[in-house]
């Protein structure tokens, strides 16, 4: 069965695999020159007053920073689509279902060697992926301290493995249900979409409770802010930021600025007018502090824990399901 | 005589469709049995629920004294032939007697490439590239070189020209004078089953209607024509089966155990079809007196 397995599905595993291959080479070669470059800004400057040297190297590998991130955030989706989908839909579509289930080996057994065997060889694509995106972005990362931001997130560690198992197995359940090719991918691609786009949304940001403090908004706070400004125009438009909190993610969004007293400000109260550079020392002189809660650095590795055994929680029920509807209804 | 396929008022719903009810049939080991009925008589719901690709939703079938597709060491007892003889297209004909090798423990491999040999066929051609009657005959071989107790094939030769359906047959017959095992295969056409079939179950909306060996059956059916009279008249031990009455003469197709002559009336044997089509005639007739809409009874 795991030759069978092997045989239907070599082409596409080989084509990926081969696509992946150009892939790691393109990011060995420039990650090697970005960690060199890292190391030498580290050394040259010391241990401080490298700004410059060092805001260079996010600009200079924008690129592929942006392609490997873009790439690790789609393949899992595509991957499990492409190869969930028609697993089962394709057998079930050309009647071939018919065939090999009557050969001597049962239902239950044709299942698992196909789930495993094909689910393995999507997650190893996409850990592949992931460990060398991870290792590639080491640098830019430790740089710019945001890997636990939303969309960074979803592309380094272990996470993508539990997208790729979920994005597979929802794909060869829709493909089951579905019982043609097209359709199932269309809605795998979709159903993975949503839940990709919910996830830090509604559930990440609960996994444990966030800290909540208030961060003064001194000088290096104003500078590393998202955003900081009104809420509408006027003299009255009441002021709010959007504070970053290095490693961290920031859950509140966007909150009130609030003074030493604890009330909310308007623009007015503090600074009504100046340029840019004036209005943004005389904010971070006043004294103010922005109530933010936050996801601290240090819970990293047990949110990557924690949302991969989620999705292959959600993984295991759809092969379960799968299973079901294979040994029961469609009997 | 044992039987090899058991069905006791087995019934398979679809939804809220009734492809099979209440069917009661039973299939001698080491015969060719020919599974007639017209289309949507639940033939190939049979069948499937014979190898165990269907269960049933109510009534019992047992195959080889067990449940159809229950364990490994059964199906490997049992072949089966889709209707539309399905193969994969992307792979070659020797990657399928690979995937037959791999997955059954009684495979004959040496059978298998003598097959494809003899049949002209060119084992690195991919499957999609086939015509109908050589996927067919990959089909036969991917089931008999299995070395099955009990073959199984639904509307083998419904899809394949003449020619190719000879070849098919022929095929067939090589393999069951070979190995003995039993056949059950299945058509809507009776001149399909006729060369190669010594049994025969004549199968009507699930029903079955007449069963037994074909020569049997022959030696007992017969077609009396005579001056008009009715069904009633006739000797005791003869079984109306159908009656067509004109205003001077009356004909019946009558089941008798022996040939009763008579002056008053000719007695002619049926022919295969014949005895086919009047059980047919005769069950849809009867099914158009049913509270079914008009629509169900023209299938």
């Amino acid at each position: 069965m795991i030759w069978l397995t092997w045989r239907q599905s070599r082409a596409q595993i080989t084509a990926v695999l081969a696509a992946l291959a150009v892939v790691a080479i393109y990011l060995a070669t420039t990650g090697t020159q970005l960690h060199n470059a890292y190391h030498n800004a580290l050394t040259a400057c010391g241990n401080g007053g490298c700004g410059s040297s060092i805001s260079q190297l996010t600009d200079q590998y924008k690129l592929p920073y942006y392609l490997a991130g873009g790439l690790l955030l789609l393949l899992p989706g595509v991957i499990g689509a492409f190869w969930g989908a028609p697993l089962i839909a394709r057998e079930l579509e050309t009647g071939t279902h018919r065939l090999v289930w009557n050969q001597s080996i049962t239902r239950a057994r044709w299942l698992t060697v196909k789930l495993l065997f094909v689910g393995l060889a999507t997650v190893a694509a996409n850990g592949l992926l992931s460990l060398l995106v991870s290792w590639w972005s080491v640098p830019l990362d430790q740089i710019n301290q945001n890997r636990f931001t939303p969309l960074l997130f979803d592309v380094r560690g272990v996470v993508p493995l539990g997208y790729a198992a979920f994005a597979f197995t929802l794909g060869a359940c829709a493909g089951l249900f579905i019982r043609r090719s097209l359709p199932a991918v269309a809605a795998t691609l979709l159903v993975f979409a949503a839940v990709q786009f919910l996830m830090p949304l509604a559930v990440r940001p609960h996994l444990e409770a966030p800290v909540r403090t208030d961060i003064a908004l001194n000088a290096e706070a104003v500078n590393s802010a998202n955003l900081l400004g009104t809420t509408g125009k006027g003299p009255d438009a009441p002021l709010v930021a959007n504070l970053t909190v290095p490693n961290a993610w920031v859950v509140s969004g966007t909150t009130p600025v609030l003074n030493s007293a604890g009330h909310q400000v308007n623009n007015k109260d503090i600074c009504a007018s100046g340029s840019q550079s004036r209005w943004s020392s005389c904010v971070a002189s006043a004294g103010l502090k922005v109530p933010v809660s936050y996801q601290p650095g240090d819970r990293y590795w047990t949110f990557q824990w924690y949302e991969t055994a989620i999705y292959l929680a959600l993984s295991a029920g759809l092969a379960w399901l799968c299973s079901w509807r294979l040994l029961r209804r469609l009997a | 005589m044992t039987a090899i396929l058991e069905a006791r008022g087995l019934g398979k719903r679809y939804g809220r469709r009734q492809a099979l009810s209440d069917c009661t049939v039973s299939v001698p080991t080491g015969r060719v049995v020919g599974l007639v009925g017209p289309n949507g008589a639940g033939k190939s719901t049979l069948l499937q629920l014979a190898c165990g690709m269907l269960t049933p939703t109510s009534g019992t079938i047992e195959v080889l004294g067990e449940r159809p597709g229950s364990s490994p060491a059964l199906m490997a007892r049992v072949g089966f032939v889709a209707q539309d003889t399905p193969t994969y297209a992307a792979l070659t004909i020797a990657d399928h007697l690979r995937l037959g090798a791999r997955l059954n423990p009684s495979w004959d491999r040496q059978f298998a490439e003598r097959r494809i040999n003899d049949l002209g066929l060119e084992p690195a051609q991919r499957a999609g590239k086939l015509s109908g009657g050589q996927r067919a005959q990959l089909a036969l071989t991917l089931a008999v070189a299995k070395r099955p107790n009990l073959l199984i094939l639904d509307e083998p030769v419904a899809a394949l020209d003449p020619l190719a359906r000879r070849g098919f047959l022929q095929s067939l017959m090589e393999f069951v004078a070979e190995d003995g095992a039993t056949v059950v295969l299945s058509s809507h056409l009776v001149t399909d089953l006729e060369r190669v079939c010594d049994h025969l179950i004549v199968l009507v909306g699930s029903r079955v209607q007449a069963v037994g060996d074909i020569d049997d059956l022959l030696a007992t059916h017969f077609r009396l024509t005579s001056a008009r009279r009715s069904a009633e008249s006739l000797p005791e031990g003869m079984e109306v089966i159908q009656a067509d009455h004109t205003d001077r003469q009356s004909t019946f197709v009558v089941r008798s155990a022996t040939a009763i002559h008579d002056p008053s009336w000719t007695l002619e044997p049926l022919n295969l079809e014949d005895l086919v089509l009047t059980y047919m005639t005769q069950a849809a007739a009867g099914s158009r007196t049913d509270t079914r809409p008009a629509l169900e009874t023209q299938r």
